[in-house]
Formats: structure tokens, C-alpha cells, sequence
């Protein structure tokens, strides 16, 4: 019987590291996009660098550990394992290494991702391209342009839902509000995750590097709504942006119809 | 051991065939009666709506109608299969697609897409009372009386195939109606077509509990039927293309010290008795504080104090007040366009209490103009950046901050 | 190990009773009866009935008029609390009173409506339908000063505001088209119901939400409110045929019980039918009892 269970167990370091070999592989249905999407931003490279890194390091310590469980249980069953018992008290040698290691990688790792944390997270680019203001409510994303005067909160902003344009290869700066509750404003294909939190603006940064349509969800449970909150993020380049915009602002000024 | 193993394992089938039973036995959504109108109708005329009634006029608006799996109900007649809708105007293709369970066709194009997006507000009948209505405010609305509030026809005009179609792209801000602007065009227009049919049915189900609670019986003649009851209601929404209100002088500013006049001009009209006389609702400052204790049309009938226990026990909706719009938020529920704005104004609001401006007839009479309408709305829209509007200016712009 | 396996089996029943439609349906649906009703609907069916009208004959024309008393004590009257423009509303701190019960002298009961039912056209005199005229409809004081207007389909309400302040009418006529105007001191609007309506159709006021009136506009001239006095009267009705006359008053809705000409009827749904003889001038003495007002 154990030695049953110590081979199921050996089945999770297989499986595992199966299932991401498989999804790197892009192109092995049924795995196929379960992998990174594609990234469309400048800096985005630095947050994948660092999910590989910490994926390698507990990877192969995740490895090591499944095995030598399986091993264990399969060396020492008790049907077919007759040998006597040996007692211990312990090997504080051992326990001082076991500690030591794990705690050295974390350093490691902690020290590694500051620069990463500080580029996405504190050092906002100083002169933006673009500011556009991201309200997130339950369930869509209401965005606000500054319109031609450059300036929020004045009459001619321009108002969108859920069709976030950005012109292409210029920093661009959200400001992340919540009209509610908690959301969070992720873009996958930008490696751009933050949480909207009511009563805060918070700052949110990006380089765009190509033109198309992506993905914009909400990544923080709020509501029943939540797993349809969806808007599309649409890079440009800046002659169509400003093409786009001043559109929205012929749209938004309509004194007739006829 | 083996003991064990047999009855856990046991055990377990019998959990599984448990919940898979659960799983197949889902009830199927049905139509269900407008109590609401019942109640009112048996108060009306003192007299009840017997259960056999009842079940007919179920059975009537199955025949004309069907369920929320087949709206058109094709049965055959002399070998062919005609569809009663499709005959009426219907396109039964979109209604298809929008009605039944959700799924997907063959070509991979979603099918039950009101029930997929909508019912869980607006209920698989319409009724503005699906499972998450009670938790909105405002609540959702009931499309059974066919008024709706969000359009650019004349007050008692029903919205034309672009209002409906807007009400979708860009949904309500400050309300619980989403934007759906990233369905497909098609699936828009199916959702567009199932609420028409959802109308359609809800007005003419009210006629019939209106007439049976009038003169004691059902009607079943099919001339009463389609052609007083149903015939009128569906062309009410072809006509609504032609009631659609366009301004006779369309703005437009040489300079800004104009448009500065004109808001110094909405102003004085704003606030004056004779002009747009908007502050008795909207409030001395526009906070939307005039009026307390009005109610929308929805609301009313439930906020009678006779019958409200009995409206609540089939499940109404609390009622609510209808409060007038605080104009100093910049939230504009049906459009934030200055021809949006204008309509409101001309036309007043279905359902609600707002109400249509009177033109004058001549230079001096009373009533507004229609240039004095055009200032009022430059006076509404600048109204959110007036200094008493803004929030308080943030010292250091670009950091996180606690608002 | 026995215990657990009856907890599964307990937990496995209950899911499976659990899973019973829940409850019947609000209504049943008889399948068959809607397929043959379908049937019928399709086109080359519906209309196919021509209109199976009464095939009495109409044997010329008659007038009714009455007056209407209020057989008993009025119920307390109704303050309105009027808490807006008071200066204008409740001129010299007057209290207001609500008017849906309004006695005259001797008892006499105002608006009472009497109305005649589904009249078709070959039976309507012409001197009694398609009248184009303006009816006036004022307010002053924040009361409007027809409480109950009766009226034909093809007439326009010419709604006067002589305060003033500001009012808002808004009626609240879903068959012959809803209107909500904002009417300026001194100004008018002009509403043109599209249909007629079955029963009156409240007329309120945003601003001031104490004011209440109704109106009635009818396919034809066949119905009146009774006046300050208790009277009415209706002219060329047609004599010859079975016709139901509706009577309707504010706090009853559709009247219940009347006393018409010293007895006593319990009218279904407020209708009382009767026929009239060529050129009879019939006088209907109508007495309602005050406890329907309560």
C-alpha cells in the first residue's frame, strides 16, 4: 500500500514539471496560451525575468523535495522495510543548513527584485506622453481624457468606457481611481497589475512597444459582476490617437443629429 | 480493510450520482404573471382574477409569445412552420440567438445571450426584479410597461433602434448598467431585438389582465388580439423612428466669451420661475435637493399604502424615491452630449417627473426659447467645474494620495 | 467506518430530494388550448371575425341628467401639507383641503363621473363626437380649478397657470398619451389626447405634489362630471339600445353602490345598464352612500 501512495506521490514532481514544459512549448494543444502572453511593453521583460528566475529556483528545490518524499516513502514502507528502528536526537548541523539556504535565497531574491519593484512601482516617468484617468467601477472601466487643454476636471475632458487608447512607444501614466470597491487594473500583455483602491489615486506606468488590441481586466474580486469586467486596451500610434481623440471629442460635442 | 475500502468507495458513488442528480434537475426558467398589475387591477375594480384566468391568460401569451427557451413558437400549419412574431415584424433569427439556455452554435457564436447578460437584472421576464435587483439603486428597469427613459423621441414615443442600441454600447454611468461595447455587433442586435419582444409581450400582457379584470373575461378573439392588442404595440416602436426630437437651431459659439454668456445666461433661466424654473427640483445650488418625495412611475403604484404589503409579498421591489439629478457630479446618465442634454430639457423624461419645457409662442410670452434652452444646457455642463463642483486642489499631483 | 458511510449516504438522499422542482409554477399552461389559439392568430385567421357587434337598432336619441347626493356624513376632510411656495399655496396661512370629496349644498356630491361604455360609432349622434374645441384647464392658487375634466378624444386641454410661480402638469395617461410639461406663470401648453381612456387618468404636479386633478377624454361626448351643484347631463344618447353607464368617483374608483332613484344597486365593476326610449328626458336621481367613502 505505501509503496502505491509513494508512487502517486512521485507523480506530482512529473506531472508538474510536465504541465510547464507542455505550456512553454506554445505551441502543444491543449496547453496552448497558458504560457506568458504576448508582451507588448518595454519593460515588461523585467517581470518576466524575474517569474523565470524564481520559477528555476523553487523549481528545482520543489523537485529535489517531491523526490526525496517519494523515495522515503518507497525505501521505508512498512511492509517491505524490516529494518530496526534507529532513534535520533536530531542533527542541529543539519537544521543550521536547512535554515540557512532557504533563508540566503530569500535574501537573494528579496535584494534581486528591487530594482524591478522600483521601476514599476516608484520611479513614475516625469514626463508622460499620455495622463488618462482610469475609474474603475463595478462592472467596467470609466476612463477620462484630458482633451485638448491638457488638464483634468475641466469642461472639455473626454469621457470613454472600456476602450482605453494609448499611443504607442511613450510612457504612459494612469491615474487608477475606485467609484466603489476594490478592483484591480491588469493588463496582461503589459505586465501591468495594481489594485484600485477607494478614496486613493494611485499611479500606474507602462511603455507600449506595438500596435494592436489587448486585454483589460479586473484582477481584484469585486462583486458578482466581476468575471465580465472586461475593457480593451488599443495601442496606437500617435497620429491615429490623436485622430481617435479628436473624434471623441466631435462625438461627445453633438449639438445635432439631423 | 477491504471493508473499508468497499464502503468509502461506496460512499463516494453514491455522493457522485447524488450531485449529479442535483446538476440535471436545474427548473427551467418560465414567464412568470405580473402580479404587480393583478393586484392593481383587482383593487381597481373590486373584484379578483379567478386562478382559472389566470392559467388562461398564461396560455395566451404562450400561444402568442412562447417561453424563454423558444420565443417564436413555429407550429405547423398546413405543412409549413409560421412563426406568429415573425409575421408581426420580428427578426426570429436574433431572437433565437438571444433567448434559451446560454451556449454555442456550431459556428461558435454565443446563443442565450440574455440570459447570459441580462436576466440576472432585468429577470427572464423583463421585470426589472432578476436575483441581483434588489441589491441596485436604481433598480433595473421593468420593461413590462414599455416606458423607458433613456431616448431622443417625443415623451410618449418609444425609443428608436439607436437609443436601444446606445443604452448597450454605452450603458448608464452612475447606475448599475454596464457598457457593452465589446459584444459583437451582432449579438448587440439581438439583445436589442429580445427587449423589443420582452416590451411587446409585458404591454400587451398588461392589456390582457387589464381587460380580463374589465369585463370578466379573457379575450381570445384573434381579432382583439392581434389587431387591437398586438398590432398597435409593435408598430408603436416602428413609428418612434419619426418621433425623434432634433433641435430646429443647432448651437455654435464664434468665442468663448460667447459661450460665456450663454452659461451667464442659463444661469439667471436656471434659477428663475419664469425661465426653466429647474431649481424647484434640482435644488437652490443644483444638488438635486428640491424635491424629496417624488416617485418614478415604476415605484409609485408599490408606495400605496393600501396595497404595498401585498405588492412586497409577490416580490416588488421596496419602493424607492425617484430624487432629481445632482447636476454638480458630471454624471449624466443617458448621454453627456450637449444634443443628449438639450432632450432632456425639450422633451422632459418617460416615467420620471421630469418635465418638457414649454416653447413660447412669441417674443414675450412665457415660456423659453429654444436659444434659452441651448443656454441652459452650456449652464449644466459647466456646472461640475465651478469652483463650489471641484474637489480640493491635490498639492503634489502624480503620487499616491488619499482623497 | 460504518457511520461515516450512512453520513454519505444521508448527505447523497438529501441532494437528491433537495433537487425537487420547487414548487409548482404561478400558472399553468394547457399547450394544446395555446396551439389551436395560435393557430388562429397567424394571418388569414385574426380579422377574419368581423366585428360580431350587437345587431340591435338604434330608434333615435335621448338625454339624461340627474344630480348626485351624498347619502350620509362626508368622511373628515383632508389637509394637504403644502410645504412649498407657501406664499402663493397657502395664501394668509390657510390650511389647504384635499378635494376628493367635495360636498355642495343639500348634500350635493361633485365630481361623480358618468360616462357611457364601448358605444360604436353608428350609435353615437354626430352633434356628439369629433368636437375640435379647446377645453380650459387652470390652475390657481396650487389647486387646479377643474377637479375632474371630462372630455372628448378630438377636444385639445388647454392647460392655463395662473400663478405666480412655476407648475409642472403631468398626466398620467397611458392610452391617450402620457404629457409633462413645465408651465411658466401666465403661459399655457395644449395637450391632444391620442386615444380615449378607459377610466380618468391622474393629473399631478412635480413642484407642488399636493395638487391632484383628473381628466377623462372619451371617444365621444357621452359623459359628464356632476358639478358644484350635484347635476349632470347627457344629451343624444341613443334611445333603442341596451347602454352601460360607468359611474366612477375618486375615492371609490369604480362606484360600488348607488342608490338611482330611490333604490338601492350593487353595480359590478361600477355599471349600471339601461335603455332609453326615443326623445326620453330621463331624470336619474343619484344618492351614494357615504360609507363607500370610507
Amino acid at each position: 500500500m505505501g509503496k502505491f501512495w509513494s508512487l502517486l506521490f512521485f507523480l506530482v514532481p512529473i506531472l508538474g514539471t510536465g504541465l510547464f514544459l507542455i505550456a512553454a512549448n506554445d505551441r502543444a494543444a491543449p496547453l496552448v496560451n497558458h504560457w506568458f502572453p504576448k508582451d507588448v511593453s518595454q519593460y515588461g521583460y523585467v517581470i518576466d525575468n524575474l517569474f523565470m528566475l524564481i520559477l528555476w529556483l523553487t523549481g528545482i528545490v520543489f523537485i529535489a523535495t517531491e523526490v526525496c518524499l517519494a523515495y522515503f516513502m518507497w525505501r521505508y514502507d512498512r511492509t517491505s522495510n524490516h529494518d530496526p528502528v534507529k532513534y535520533t536526537h536530531g542533527s542541529h548541523s543539519l537544521e543550521v543548513v536547512w535554515t540557512i539556504i532557504p533563508a540566503a535565497t530569500l535574501l537573494f531574491i528579496a535584494i534581486y527584485q528591487m530594482n524591478a519593484w522600483a521601476d514599476t512601482k516608484i520611479n513614475r516617468p516625469l514626463n508622460p506622453g499620455e495622463e488618462i484617468e482610469v475609474n474603475a467601477r463595478q462592472f467596467e472601466w470609466r476612463l477620462r481624457y484630458r482633451g485638448p487643454d491638457g488638464r483634468f476636471n475641466t469642461a472639455d475632458d473626454l469621457y470613454t468606457v472600456n476602450d482605453l487608447h494609448v499611443p504607442e512607444n511613450e510612457d504612459i501614466l494612469i491615474r487608477l481611481k475606485s467609484e466603489d470597491v476594490l478592483h484591480s487594473f491588469f493588463l496582461p500583455n503589459l505586465r501591468v497589475k495594481q489594485d484600485a483602491v477607494p478614496g486613493m489615486m494611485i499611479p500606474v506606468w507602462f511603455k507600449p512597444t506595438e500596435i494592436g488590441a489587448y486585454d483589460l481586466v479586473c484582477a481584484e474580486l469585486c462583486g458578482w459582476g466581476h468575471y465580465k469586467m472586461r475593457g480593451r486596451i488599443i495601442i496606437q500610434s500617435r497620429s491615429d490617437y490623436d485622430a481617435w481623440l479628436a473624434n471623441l471629442e466631435k462625438e461627445q460635442n453633438v449639438y445635432t443629429e439631423q | 480493510m477491504l471493508r473499508n475500502w468497499i464502503d468509502r468507495s461506496l460512499a463516494l458513488l453514491l455522493a457522485v450520482v447524488g450531485l449529479a442528480c442535483w446538476g440535471c434537475h436545474a427548473p427551467q426558467p418560465e414567464f412568470h404573471l405580473n402580479e404587480i398589475e393583478i393586484i392593481e387591477q383587482q383593487a381597481a375594480v373590486s373584484e379578483e382574477i379567478t386562478p382559472e384566468q389566470r392559467d388562461q391568460i398564461a396560455t395566451v401569451l404562450y400561444a402568442m409569445f412562447g417561453t424563454p427557451d423558444a420565443p417564436d413558437n413555429p407550429w405547423e400549419r398546413e405543412g409549413a412552420h409560421v412563426s406568429l412574431l415573425a409575421e408581426q415584424g420580428f427578426n426570429v433569427d436574433l431572437l433565437r440567438m438571444a433567448a434559451g439556455p446560454v451556449g454555442s452554435d456550431e459556428q461558435g457564436n454565443t446563443t442565450g445571450l440574455y440570459r447570459l447578460h441580462c436576466s440576472h437584472c432585468h429577470g427572464i421576464t423583463g421585470d426589472g426584479r432578476g436575483p441581483t435587483a434588489a441589491f441596485l439603486n436604481p433598480y433595473p428597469r421593468d420593461y413590462r410597461q414599455g416606458v423607458f427613459k433613456a431616448k431622443s423621441t417625443e415623451l410618449a414615443a418609444k425609443p428608436t433602434h439607436a437609443d436601444l442600441k446606445r443604452t448597450l454600447v454605452e450603458g448608464f454611468p452612475g447606475t448599475a448598467m454596464p457598457s457593452f461595447k465589446l459584444l459583437k455587433d451582432i449579438e448587440l442586435e439581438a439583445l436589442v431585438e429580445y427587449v423589443k419582444y420582452l416590451t411587446v409581450r409585458g404591454e400587451t400582457e398588461i392589456e390582457l389582465i387589464f381587460l380580463t379584470s374589465d369585463e370578466g373575461e379573457v379575450p381570445t378573439d384573434p381579432a382583439v388580439l392581434v389587431d387591437e392588442i398586438l398590432k398597435p404595440r409593435v408598430e408603436a416602436w416602428k413609428i418612434a423612428e419619426e418621433k425623434v426630437v432634433h433641435p430646429v437651431t443647432p448651437q455654435s459659439f464664434a468665442s468663448e466669451a460667447e459661450k460665456l454668456a450663454s452659461i451667464e445666461r442659463g444661469r439667471t433661466l436656471f434659477y428663475a420661475d419664469t425661465g426653466g424654473n429647474c431649481a424647484s427640483c434640482h435644488g437652490n445650488l443644483a444638488l438635486g435637493d428640491g424635491q424629496l418625495n417624488l416617485y418614478d412611475m415604476w415605484n409609485e403604484p408599490i408606495a400605496n399604502p393600501e396595497l404595498e404589503a401585498a405588492f412586497l409579498a409577490v416580490g416588488a421591489l421596496p419602493p424607492r424615491y425617484l430624487k432629481p439629478r445632482n447636476l454638480r457630479q458630471g454624471v449624466y446618465r443617458f448621454g453627456r452630449r450637449p444634443i443628449d442634454i438639450y432632450r432632456r430639457i425639450y422633451v422632459g423624461i418617460a416615467g420620471a417627473q421630469m418635465p418638457a419645457a414649454t416653447l413660447k409662442t412669441s417674443d414675450e410670452g412665457p415660456g423659453v426659447s429654444e436659444q434659452d434652452i441651448w443656454d441652459i444646457v452650456n449652464y449644466v455642463q459647466s456646472l461640475p467645474y465651478e469652483p463650489l463642483s471641484l474637489p480640493p486642489e491635490l498639492e503634489r499631483a502624480g503620487l499616491r494620495e488619499r482623497l | 467506518m460504518k457511520s461515516i458511510t450512512s453520513i454519505f449516504l444521508c448527505l447523497s438522499l438529501l441532494l437528491l430530494v433537495g433537487c425537487e422542482h420547487r414548487g409548482g409554477s404561478a400558472a399553468d399552461v394547457d399547450a394544446t388550448e395555446a396551439r389551436q389559439l395560435y393557430l388562429t392568430l397567424l394571418s388569414g385567421e385574426a380579422g377574419a371575425d368581423a366585428g360580431s357587434g350587437a345587431a340591435q337598432q338604434r330608434s333615435g336619441w335621448a338625454t339624461i341628467r340627474g344630480t348626485v347626493r351624498l347619502d350620509g356624513d362626508p368622511p373628515p376632510p383632508k389637509q394637504l401639507t403644502v410645504n412649498r411656495d407657501t406664499e402663493v399655496c397657502a395664501p394668509g396661512g390657510a390650511a389647504v383641503y384635499s378635494q376628493d370629496v367635495v360636498v355642495g349644498s343639500a348634500d350635493a356630491l361633485a365630481n361623480l363621473v358618468v360616462y357611457a361604455r364601448d358605444l360604436s360609432n353608428d350609435n353615437v349622434h354626430p352633434d356628439a363626437q369629433g368636437d375640435a374645441s379647446e377645453v380650459i384647464f387652470d390652475q390657481r392658487e396650487c389647486i387646479f380649478l377643474s377637479h375632474v375634466q371630462v372630455m372628448q378624444k378630438t377636444q385639445k386641454l388647454k392647460i392655463l397657470n395662473s400663478d405666480p410661480v412655476g407648475h409642472n402638469t403631468n398626466i398620467a395617461a397611458s392610452k391617450a398619451g402620457t404629457f409633462n410639461q413645465n408651465i411658466s406663470p401666465g403661459g399655457s401648453a395644449i395637450y391632444q389626447p391620442v386615444a380615449s381612456e378607459s377610466q380618468p387618468a391622474g393629473v399631478s404636479c412635480s413642484i407642488h405634489p399636493w395638487m391632484r386633478a383628473y381628466v377623462l377624454p372619451l371617444d365621444n361626448a357621452y359623459g359628464a362630471a356632476s358639478e358644484q351643484d350635484g347635476t349632470f347631463e347627457i344629451a343624444n344618447l341613443p334611445a333603442g339600445i341596451e347602454i352601460e353607464l360607468q359611474f366612477w368617483h375618486e375615492v371609490t374608483g369604480n362606484v360600488p353602490e348607488l342608490v338611482i332613484n330611490g333604490k338601492s344597486e350593487k353595480l359590478n365593476r361600477g355599471r349600471y345598464k339601461l335603455t332609453l326610449q326615443p326623445d326620453e328626458q330621463l331624470v336619474l336621481d343619484l344618492a351614494l352612500p357615504a360609507a363607500t367613502l370610507r
